[in-house]
């Protein structure tokens, strides 16, 4: 049975026009975004966990603000989670996280882009970069998943780099000499495969729990992901490597 | 055979009422056949053929009661005061109350006698007066006057472009349609709006937040050309009016992704 992380797109949209519409007629279609002043037809800014999350005292579950089921645990859970899982699928347990978050990202992104196309009339292929993924990332902050930093920089050797402070992943397993935010990395391949419409692949390659200040993530073609991760794997440092990834284009 | 009925309550309770009965009893003639007002023993009703019409003599003059002198009467006098005045009635005047009921039976007077009434003489037909002849009244038709059609007045445009306007564009994810930009109306000066112009008028309610609309022009630059420089580094934040490609949608970003 899937896990139900969260509900469908349809019930999103539910959520969105219940709690965030501000009364305001929505705009005509427009072919893209403009920061412009004046009424909106949804709030945007929700920070306040108050204001976020949604309690619902009489059955016990939390939703945010977008409806989405939210579970509050803590690192415990995690760690005790990654443990059974090594315990039961041996060295089969990463591939396991990765796909898990491989089909968490690429769920969620789908339903952020009906969202987005809802919340700011706007299709998304004529919105910013940069608010799709900045929207798309904002209830992984508000849950304590990390700040982080989305790279598109390296667009010509066709490789995202992203960069993840504070990860839970790590938080939770500690200083283990490895990279461990397998999670991740199946997160943001599927929310770029949803994205992109193409099959990409991820991995960590800078992880908290290996000792590195942050930790590092890359999306690319299956083919470079394979390169990168065999430079992991032989102890590349992280400057070798993203001093190799412009490379890879070529390869 | 039905029960008797209760009687009141009351009529048990007060002593005056018993006396009342006992009076009573005494003025209502005794017959062999009286049967109470109440609990009286409903008979089968007759059959139709056996119902016997009812015995009513009417060659015999009805009896009324001749009005007794003992009824109240209002003199009308010319030297009456009026209601309004004279409220407070003196002592003297006031109707001395009722003596208090007597322990012993109180022997009324007898009855007035009842005098047959005379027919009274009939009235004699009086002829009325013949009615004024009339003029035949005949029925004319209308005179039929060239009416000329009913006209409705001119709608204003302001109203008549409401009414025909096209409805409010909800936005959609899979097409993108142009965008709305007939904003322009026709001033019309319905509405004395003193110094406002009508077309300020309109322009204000017609405001819609739409990017392409024909804005005033900015009186002065808002910002410095350092503070534009800058501003035109975050995306999110459009200096000029005239819609520009976006570098930065979605779209444009994964063009330029080599995958």
């Amino acid at each position: 049975m899937p896990l139900q992380l969260n509900r469908t797109t349809k019930d999103v949209l539910r959520h969105l026009d219940e709690r965030l519409r501000t009364g305001v007629e929505p705009l005509a279609v427009r072919n893209h975004v403009r920061g412009e002043l004046g009424p909106q037809a949804f709030r945007h800014a929700h920070f306040a966990a108050d204001d976020f999350f949604r309690p619902q005292r009489a059955t016990g579950a939390v939703q945010n603000v977008y409806g989405q089921r939210v579970l509050f645990a803590s690192g415990a859970l995690l760690s005790a989670l990654t443990e059974t899982l090594v315990e039961r699928f041996g060295p089969k347990a990463v591939d396991v996280l990765y796909q898990a978050g491989w089909q968490w990202g690429e769920g969620d992104f789908a339903t952020c882009m009906a969202r987005l196309e809802h919340e700011y009339g706007v299709p998304l292929a004529a919105l910013d970069m940069a608010l799709v993924l900045e929207s798309w990332w904002w209830p992984f902050r508000a849950s304590g998943w990390g700040r982080w930093h989305c790279d598109l920089g390296r667009a010509q050797v066709g490789i995202v780099t992203i960069e993840v402070e504070q990860s839970i992943t790590a938080a939770a397993l500690g200083r283990t000499g490895v990279c461990e935010c397998h999670m991740y990395a199946g997160l943001f391949a599927g929310a770029f495969c949803r994205l992109t419409g193409r099959t990409l692949h991820g991995v960590e390659f800078a992880c908290g729990a290996r000792g590195d200040d942050r930790c590092r993530f890359a999306v690319a073609a299956p083919n470079k992901i394979d390169a990168l991760r065999g430079w992991r794997d032989n102890g590349a440092t992280v400057a070798e490597i993203q001093g190799r990834l412009l490379t890879l284009g070529s390869s | 055979m039905s029960a008797p009925m209760p009687t009141h309550g009351c009529t048990q309770e007060l002593p005056e009422t018993a006396k009342i009965a006992e009076l009573l009893a005494e003025l209502m003639p005794t017959a062999a056949d009286a049967q109470p007002l109440f609990g009286r023993q409903t008979a089968p009703s007759p059959a139709v053929d056996e119902h016997r019409p009812l015995e009513i003599d009417y060659r015999k003059p009805l009896k009324r009661l001749k009005p007794s002198t003992g009824h109240a009467t209002f003199a009308v006098a010319e030297n009456v005061a009026p209601v309004t005045q004279g409220l407070l009635i003196p002592q003297s005047e006031l109707p001395q109350p009722l003596p208090p009921a007597a322990t012993t039976p109180v022997v009324l007077p007898p009855l007035p006698e009842m005098e047959a009434l005379v027919a009274p003489e009939p009235i004699e037909s009086v002829v009325p007066p013949p009615l004024p002849e009339m003029e035949a009244i005949v029925a004319t038709e209308p005179a039929v006057e060239p009416a000329e059609p009913i006209v409705p007045p001119p709608l204003p445009e302001v109203i008549a472009h409401v009414q025909h306007a096209p409805p409010p564009l909800l936005p959609t994810v899979a097409s993108l349609r142009p965008l709305q930009t007939d904003t322009k109306l026709a001033p019309i000066e319905y509405i004395p709006l003193g110094d406002l112009t009508v077309a300020g008028y309109f322009a204000l309610v017609n405001w819609q937040n739409d990017p392409n609309a024909v804005r005033h022009p900015p009186l002065a630059p808002r910002f410095d050309a350092q503070t534009a420089e800058e501003l035109r580094k975050i995306p999110f934040i459009q200096l000029d009016t005239m819609p520009v490609d976006d570098a930065w949608s979605v779209a444009a970003v994964l063009r330029t992704f080599s995958w």
